[in-house]
């Protein structure tokens, strides 16, 4: 099979099945008749495919299963949230900035992503399986220096729990205080603080006598997630396009 | 998706550019990616994969439909798939047009001075 028959893949199947065969033919018309060769090709062909599959991806979730999708989605943008907040700026910019601008691009298909109740119990239950992950890393690790693959699971995961009760707290916020429509139902939101917080303090009862740092590290990422937060509905609110176009 | 609703919003350029080409009578893929790159004085540049997958939200529109027959089967490969315009694509392209023509008019107004600011 050809280089572009194997690109083709990235594509969603119903799609690939439909019109992957003409793709492939004005492809080949492209390199023969119009002279699209070398460099030229392979920059217009991987651009051509970056710009189009994930968009068509994202439709075909959206058609079929659309609360996997979200959750999806949403659980990305949470993974580029925590890597802001862990890796700093050098990855956790570009990363939020990448994710602001496909959003951006893709809202009328997104819709309001927060409304899926399996993200909810999502990310609390992503943030224990690293920590649970991170601890037998540390309790298998016999030197005095943590290891990284302990390290950083545990790091990621704890974030992950501090930045979800960070957002339920805002949500409740919303809902009890400035009478917001809730995202998702009382009892969705309860289990996932259930969840998070359990995690967190358990977390705690293991830091024993680093519960200090356990606390300083907690209100600094509490203060980081609402500095992004912020940032990020300024940023919203400027970067809404008009109208969006379905085609 | 209904027309009413597809009429409140813009049509994106590589949609509008198709269905302009579309205008012109049926096409096959590759021809549409000349006819676009020629309307468009070279700006858009379709591959395969953005032209096809605006093709597929088109027909699901009912802005475009595929041509059974080919237009002449002698002069070309019959094995491709020709589209044509529909009623409703026409109707949207024209709204399009009228939307951008507006929009023109009213910059080139906020954009010119008055007579008595000259």
């Amino acid at each position: 099979m050809d280089l572009y028959g194997h690109l083709l893949r990235l594509y969603p199947k119903s799609f690939r099945n439909e019109y992957g065969d003409e793709m492939r033919r004005v492809h080949q018309d492209l390199r023969v008749h119009r002279g699209v060769r070398g460099t030229r090709l392979l920059t217009s062909t991987a651009g051509d495919v970056v710009r189009s599959a994930p968009k068509l991806r994202l439709e075909e979730g959206m058609a079929h299963h659309p609360g996997r999708t979200r959750a999806v989605v949403t659980i990305l943008v949470a993974i580029a949230l925590i890597g802001l907040i862990v890796l700093g700026p050098v990855l956790g910019v570009p990363a939020l900035l990448v994710m602001l601008v496909y959003m951006r691009r893709h809202a009328a298909d997104l819709g309001p992503a927060g409304r899926s109740p399996s993200t909810w119990i999502g990310l609390p239950i992503f943030g224990i399986a690293l920590v649970v992950i991170g601890a037998i890393g540390a309790a298998i690790n016999t030197g005095d220096d943590w290891h990284p693959l302990a390290m950083l699971p545990l790091a990621v995961g704890f974030t992950t729990l501090v930045v979800t009760l960070v957002l339920i707290a805002i949500h409740e916020l919303a809902v009890r205080v400035f009478h917001r429509l809730p995202l998702v139902a009382g009892g969705t939101r309860a289990s996932a603080a259930a969840l998070a917080g359990g995690a967190m303090g358990i977390v705690f009862i293991a830091m024993g006598e680093d519960r200090g740092w356990g606390l300083f590290i907690t209100i600094f990422l509490t203060l980081i997630t609402l500095a992004t937060l912020s940032v990020y509905a300024l940023m919203v609110r400027f970067m809404r396009p008009s109208g969006a176009a379905a085609v | 998706m209904s027309t009413e609703s597809r009429d409140a919003r813009p049509i994106q350029p590589a949609a509008l550019h198709i269905l302009l080409a579309l205008g012109r009578g049926e096409r096959h893929g590759y021809a549409l990616i000349g006819d676009v790159d020629a309307l468009s004085d070279g700006s858009i540049k379709l591959g395969p994969g953005t032209l096809y997958g605006t093709i597929k939200r088109l027909l699901a529109d009912g802005l475009i439909e595929e041509a059974e027959e080919r237009p002449d089967p002698d002069l070309d490969d019959q094995r491709r798939r020709y589209y044509r315009l529909t009623a409703s694509g026409a109707a949207a392209a024209t709204a399009e047009l009228d939307r951008l023509a507006s929009l023109v008019r009213r910059g080139r107004a906020a954009f010119t001075p008055a007579p008595n600011q000259a």
